[in-house]
């Protein structure tokens, strides 16, 4: 049967968030499927490796909150790395600017008056800590236009070092066998929604922020303006947008966005910030960013999928012999077949031509 | 040996795996796509010289250490230039897998969570007598066999890049793809090589990671991928402002070395220096091209 008009009418392309949504969901799959094969080649006991994946969390009552609370700050973190990514900064300072953001969270939460306050100080303590950290870099790039992929790199890696120092030396809390600080006084951490589980508001206030990020790039000019500068800076620059701010503002804002990352890491299940305490959220950030194709709405999906992973391969390395690292292996697989949407894409439009060429 | 003496002697043997990687760096940029998985790669050569090294002897492993990361730096760029991936992401995430497939590897085969410690694949050093001499002493002599085999992969590396037709049209591909294809060459296929060639020289500077320890431990790299690629920038992409960018870098990190021995400074914070100098660096160097490029506008 021929329909050249309907031919004619090629279909309204799928918006930016729906097509992110899809690749997460795509993610899952692949992501369950690379579990099944790990368990299978890397685990004597496959079915135990299998069911801590893929029933435990939905079983037990303390799990699948811990999943939610420890989205958060991943997802908080994931939405700092998509800003600069959006604006065209490779910022990769993460790690460090989360465990800054951690330490200082702590601090102030030991030093502050307990309470709503103190957890109110700690907080922004935290976003202070990451600033920090990010600020050689913004300022950098402002003037001189250095490079934010190697500045914010190093400037994190000499704050990690620097963070160990402070949490193993001067503000080592000695009655502690843990390397860390003195406990946070319980009033000024986050309060916990449904003891004896750790959820706490901090999911909420990741899903919050995550909304104002959407609502920045898709409803305000400004946003908008920002996602044509990345793409595009001598365009942007012709147009009159205001490509100086630009250009150091997204790198603060992620360096905030960490630290933040970071105070809830502190104010959270911690208590206080513990040598090591960021374990390379802030490289997984970098890859749920990623997975969501750099857009807001499907942000908090992508999170949830690496924390079901953490939480996953760390069950199971307690019930059957499978290293908690598998789930690096299946992050960074699913981050590789997530950038190769392209291929998918030119597969159907191949499909749609040839379709059309025999209709016609 | 003199304080100084001791100096030169670490920063030769720093500079090894340091200069192995940041050429490895080079190649990727020659061809404009500039690899960021070096740290992935160098982890990948020291743990395959140890793994394969541990169960079919050294040389076994010093044959891994240099393909493995080739083929895998090579596969690498095949995907993403095949499935059109974007090189950056793909290099993250081969950062990330490496380090996972270590740790599941290392699990399965040797049933240890983390450290595969092997002494006997620690390599010996060469003719340390002599490295008592002068001055040309520490820089030439008593360093580790895998050293100086990571110096002669250098050597390689930079003779191909800088001395043959293939280094020609690499840097030809970086400057004009369409240029390369309309000469009747296959940019893929350069592309490709160049890669190889990257992930090569990454092996070898994670075989010498790996031999000066006898051992796999989970970040050998440390960092060492990172600062090759700031050395690639601040050498201006060129072969030899890249050695000289990687000596500076070896020299800051065997001081900070030193440095950690007196016992009035903590030795995370002397290890936290020459990232900081590398950052002032780096920034300083960026404000100067700027200057250059304004004086040269009409």
């Amino acid at each position: 049967m021929k329909e050249p008009d309907s031919i004619a009418l090629a279909p309204a392309p799928p918006s930016r968030a729906w097509e992110a949504l899809r690749r997460v969901s795509l993610s899952l799959a692949l992501a369950s499927l690379l579990i099944g094969i790990l368990a299978l080649l890397a685990s004597s006991d496959p079915g135990a490796t299998l069911s801590a994946f893929f029933i435990a969390p939905f079983r037990s009552r303390s799990l699948f909150p811990a999943i939610l609370e420890n989205a958060a700050p991943l997802a908080l973190a994931a939405l700092g790395v998509l800003v600069s990514f959006r604006a065209g900064h490779f910022s990769l300072g993460g790690e460090g600017q989360l465990y800054f953001g951690a330490l200082f969270a702590a601090f102030a939460g030991i030093y502050a008056p307990e309470g709503y306050l103190g957890l109110a100080l700690a907080l922004a303590a935290g976003a202070l800590g990451g600033l920090l950290v990010a600020a050689p870099a913004a300022a950098g790039k402002r003037w001189a236009g250095a490079d934010v992929l190697l500045t914010t790199f190093l400037l994190s890696q000499a704050a990690i070092f620097i963070a160990d120092w402070a949490i193993a030396g001067p503000l080592r809390d000695p009655n502690n066998n843990l390397v860390a600080m003195a406990a946070i006084p319980r009033a000024s951490l986050l309060p916990r929604l449904s003891p004896p589980t750790i959820l706490s508001p901090a999911p909420f206030l990741a899903l919050a922020a995550i909304i104002l990020g959407w609502f920045f790039f898709s409803r305000c000019k400004r946003g908008h303006q920002l996602s044509i500068y990345g793409k595009n800076p001598l365009f942007a620059r012709l147009q009159g947008f205001p490509v100086r701010a630009f250009s150091w503002q997204p790198v603060l804002f992620a360096g905030a966005a960490h630290g933040l990352a970071g105070a809830l890491l502190s104010l959270g299940p911690n208590g206080t910030a513990v040598r090591g305490i960021s374990g390379g959220i802030g490289w997984s950030a970098i890859g749920v960013s990623l997975i969501a194709g750099n857009e807001a709405l499907a942000l908090p999906f992508a999170a949830l999928l690496f924390s079901w992973l953490d939480a996953g391969s760390r069950q199971a390395s307690i019930v059957s012999d499978l290293p908690p690292d598998a789930a690096l292996v299946v992050k960074a697989l699913v981050i590789m077949a997530a950038t190769a949407k392209p291929l998918i894409k030119r597969f159907m439009a191949r499909r749609a031509a040839a379709k059309t060429e025999a209709c016609a | 040996m003199s304080a100084l003496q001791q100096l030169f002697a670490a920063t030769m043997g720093g500079l090894a795996p340091i200069l192995a990687a940041a050429l490895g760096g080079l190649a990727s940029e020659y061809v404009g796509v500039l690899n960021i998985a070096l740290e992935g790669l160098i982890m990948a050569g020291g743990f395959a010289y140890i793994a394969v090294g541990a169960v079919y002897g050294p040389f076994a492993g010093i044959v891994a250490a240099l393909l493995l990361p080739a083929v895998l730096a090579y596969l690498q760029d095949l995907y993403a230039r095949k499935a059109r991936a974007d090189s950056f992401v793909v290099g993250l995430s081969l950062n990330l897998l490496v380090p996972g497939v270590a740790s599941v590897l290392s699990q399965l085969m040797f049933a240890t969570k983390g450290v595969v410690s092997a002494p006997a694949l620690a390599s010996p050093r060469l003719a340390q007598g002599m490295a008592s001499l002068p001055i040309i002493g520490p820089l030439l002599f008593g360093h580790r066999l895998s050293e100086y085999l990571a110096y002669a992969l250098v050597g390689f590396v930079f003779l191909v890049l800088g001395a043959t037709p293939f280094g020609l049209r690499a840097r030809a591909l970086g400057m004009n793809p369409d240029a390369l294809e309309l000469g009747g060459l296959r940019p893929g296929l350069i592309r490709g090589w160049a890669y190889a060639l990257s992930g090569l020289a990454c092996g070898a500077s994670g075989l010498a990671l790996a031999a000066a320890i006898g051992a796999w431990v989970p970040g050998l790299s440390a960092g060492r991928g990172w600062i090759a690629l700031v050395a690639v920038y601040l050498g201006g992409r060129r072969l030899f402002g890249t050695l000289l960018a990687a000596l500076l870098f070896a020299l800051l990190l065997a001081g900070a070395n030193q440095a950690q021995a007196l016992a009035w400074l903590p030795a995370e914070l002397v290890a936290a220096l020459p990232y900081v100098i590398t950052t002032v660096v780096v920034i300083a160097g960026a404000a100067i091209k700027r200057r250059g490029r304004k004086k040269h506008q009409p």
